[in-house]
């Protein structure tokens, strides 16, 4: 009996989670066009519906609070109350307090939430006039004589009748495991084909062709199941542009578009962090304040555009401000005066960009609460890179700066080269890899008596032997092996090259977690099976690098030249 | 895999409080481990290795498309080795969700069921092998060491294990 209560609590939760999702959006529309009649009424029956379950399966403290706020929502339908900035703002802090009440509620079912004090606030602004001394707040239209359109484009539940069902991930993975294991055994059973072709039949060989095709249209269809739109993320931006834009008293709008792009659900889950780190950037550092703007001949109001779209075979999600640009000249003195730089370092623009991925670079001279804590675009950059992403700057000075961030279309899926060293095979990413190069061994010289290092063209490369970096020497080698380096260039576009005994092949894989037991371990991504159902290890070989000390290179100036990948 | 249960007991004695146990060969010991325990036996194959891991940490497996770790029970418990062969197997272990591993016996023997009064308690040495052994069951004249799996394994130890090693790199 119990255990059944507990059940409609845990499914109420998750109806309630996905109700609020929709809310935070729906209060900063409310402050945007205050008068719309669709907006309260869209809230008044979220609140409704939430207080009328939550007293359902005995939540009362739940109820008591949403009955609040169903309250306050009613007045301002029945305009006894206006809109003002501080009622949008209580209305905001409900909303959070919600959202963390049912996260907390969801890991304890008998946690007590109670925030009296934002409810004294709610009984306090429905009888005494709470934020009614400020002016309402600003409509852009006339939204009276408009709600036909605003009706049609509000994605109302009378959209298509596309029905869904609930499915846990933990299925979908495991369908995509399965549907992966399936394709490589498919691998297998296409080369065997190849193989002993005279003795197989037409019919049989038919039959392998329409199977792959088939394997392959199901690949695709089930990966699509892990994929969700932007939006969600795009709508906390939204909160985080108005909150930012407030603590520092900069008028922000933002602009928002492709929210409908679809992105892998992990990729969606770990892409929030950084891009709440760039958007707080670019209203702190990139967007002058009034004054600034006023002076520069802009509009008063800074505006930031956020973007997600297809290319190329990968999503991009564009951040761009119309601020003051950035300054190379100032980024390399910054550079130089923190000792990130060699003091006669020359840089080309494009190079002196890349020096705010730097760690401990930070270009505002104040440091503020809100961004400039020196874990800044490093970090951002680390966390794009373990999407298997890029990030790309495009700014021009006095008109302002853009990011674009270059992420696959899927996690599960990776171009990939297969290397040897000895008998044993590695997989490294191809997105790591800027080029190949096969050099003589009388091309690699000895420094020191320790370090290799390498010309290729006019640049010197620092060398890593792959044996050295994962403490493996082969047994045994073959002399047709032909030694090849995978030129690697970091995040500066510091190069270095990696030895390895041979290329074997290029191929897509999927990656496989490995346990936990090995996890973590320095310079492992993954592993993934090749095409003989064996397994083999995925490197991370910036990481292996830096364990091995490519950190040391850090100042060196491989700087000369930025090859393009 | 001769994993079929042993038929003979009768009835009566299956009922009770008998619990069943994997018996398998580590040298020419014969070891068990609580078929609870065991999620499935597998044919030897040969693991990847994963570079700066213990030498009793043989690498990974490619099951069903799931790649999981597989140690050498014969060199964690230090006994001496003997050469693989078509007899030699992996046990894939069902210890808990998040930790999926697999273990390489000598051979496996068949699925016993022993009544708690066969089992006695493991003799109390010094040797350090022996903490490994919750008990000793004897049937027919054989001796039957029964293993505390996660003991033997050290899992903790293997837990840590990765810790201490990103911190070292760090």
């Amino acid at each position: 009996m119990d255990n059944f209560e507990n059940d409609i609590k845990r499914d109420f939760l998750t109806e309630a989670k996905d109700l609020l999702s929709s809310t935070e959006a729906c209060f900063l529309n409310l402050e945007k066009s205050a008068e719309d009649p669709h907006i309260l009424n869209q809230l008044f029956r979220l609140a409704h519906n939430l207080k009328g379950s939550s007293g359902g399966v005995g939540f009362s403290e739940l109820a008591d609070f949403t009955h609040k706020l169903e309250s306050l929502l009613l007045a301002l339908k029945e305009k006894k109350l206006s809109i003002t900035k501080p009622i949008i703002d209580l209305l905001l802090r409900c909303n959070d307090h919600l959202t963390t009440t049912i996260e907390v509620l969801q890991n304890d079912l008998g946690a007590n939430c109670a925030n009296p004090a934002l409810s004294a606030e709610l009984t306090q602004a429905l009888t005494s006039g709470y934020g009614q001394e400020e002016n309402p707040v600003r409509t852009e239209a006339a939204p009276e004589e408009a709600p036909m359109p605003i009706l049609t484009a509000t994605p109302a539940p009378a959209k298509s009748k596309e029905e869904n069902i609930r499915v846990s991930i933990a299925r979908i993975e495991n369908l995509l495991n399965n549907v992966g294991e399936l394709s490589i055994l498919q691998a297998v059973m296409v080369q065997q084909a190849v193989e002993n072709s005279p003795a197989i039949s037409p019919l049989m060989r038919e039959t392998l062709a329409s199977m792959s095709k088939i394997i392959k249209e199901t690949q695709s269809i089930s990966m699509s199941l892990r994929m969700l739109p932007i939006k969600q993320t795009f709508q906390k931006m939204a909160r985080i542009v108005r909150d930012t834009s407030q603590a520092i008293g900069k008028d922000v709008e933002l602009h928002l578009s492709g929210e409908e792009t679809e992105i892998d659900k992990t990729v969606l889950e770990q892409i929030g962090d950084p891009l709440v780190h760039i958007i707080r950037n670019a209203i702190d550092h990139g967007l002058e304040d009034a004054e600034g703007r006023r002076v520069s001949g802009k509009s008063s109001t800074g505006h930031v555009y956020l973007s997600a779209f297809h290319r190329a075979g990968h999503i991009v999600i564009e951040v761009r401000d119309d601020g003051k640009g950035l300054d190379a000249d100032k980024l390399i003195a910054k550079a130089k005066a923190k000792g990130l730089l060699d003091g006669e370092a020359v840089l080309s623009p494009e190079q002196a960009y890349q020096l705010i991925f730097l760690p401990g670079f930070s270009t505002k001279e104040q440091v503020t609460d809100l961004s400039g804590r020196g874990v800044g675009m490093d970090v951002v950059r680390t966390n794009i890179t373990s999407l298997q992403g890029s990030i790309e700057i495009e700014t021009a000075l006095g008109k302002g700066t853009g990011f674009r961030i270059f992420l696959p279309l899927t996690l599960a899926i990776v171009d990939s080269v297969v290397i040897r060293l000895g008998e044993e095979r590695y997989v490294v990413p191809l997105a790591q890899i800027s080029e190949f190069f096969r050099p003589q061994e009388s091309e690699i010289n000895l420094v020191y008596g320790r370090s290799e290092l390498l010309t290729l063209r006019d640049e010197t490369l620092p060398v890593f032997r792959l044996s050295t970096l994962l403490q493996r020497e082969p047994k045994t080698r073959n002399p047709a092996w032909q030694l090849t380096s995978l030129i690697i260039r970091d995040n500066s576009h510091r190069a270095f090259a990696v030895l390895v005994d041979q290329i074997i092949a290029q191929q897509q894989i999927v990656i496989k977690p490995l346990g936990s037991e090995v996890k973590g371990k320095t310079g492992l991504i993954g592993s993934a099976i090749l095409g003989d159902g064996k397994p083999a290890l995925i490197l991370d070989l910036f990481e292996l690098t830096r364990a091995a000390g490519g950190s040391d290179h850090l100042k060196t100036k491989s700087y000369q030249k930025r090859e393009a990948v | 895999m001769s994993t079929e249960e042993n038929k003979k007991p009768s009835k009566a004695r299956q009922a009770d409080t008998s619990e069943r146990y994997l018996t398998f060969l580590l040298g020419k010991e014969q070891y068990a481990i609580p078929l609870l325990q065991v999620k499935e036996v597998i044919e030897m194959s040969e693991p990847t290795p994963i570079p700066q891991t213990p030498s009793y940490y043989k690498g990974v497996i490619n099951l069903r498309g799931q790649v999981i770790s597989v140690l050498d029970l014969r060199s964690k418990l230090q006994l001496t080795q003997i050469q693989d062969g078509p007899k030699t197997a992996i046990i894939i272990l069902d210890l808990d969700p998040t930790l999926c591993l697999g273990v390489i016996v000598d051979r496996i023997n068949s699925v016993l069921a022993f009544h708690p009064e066969d089992v006695s308690p493991a003799p109390e040495t010094l040797s350090s092998k022996e903490q490994y052994l919750t008990g000793v069951a004897r049937r027919d004249n054989r001796m039957t060491l029964i293993l505390d799996i996660r003991a033997a394994l050290s899992i903790q130890d293997i837990n840590t294990l990765k810790n201490n090693s990103s911190k070292a790199a760090a």
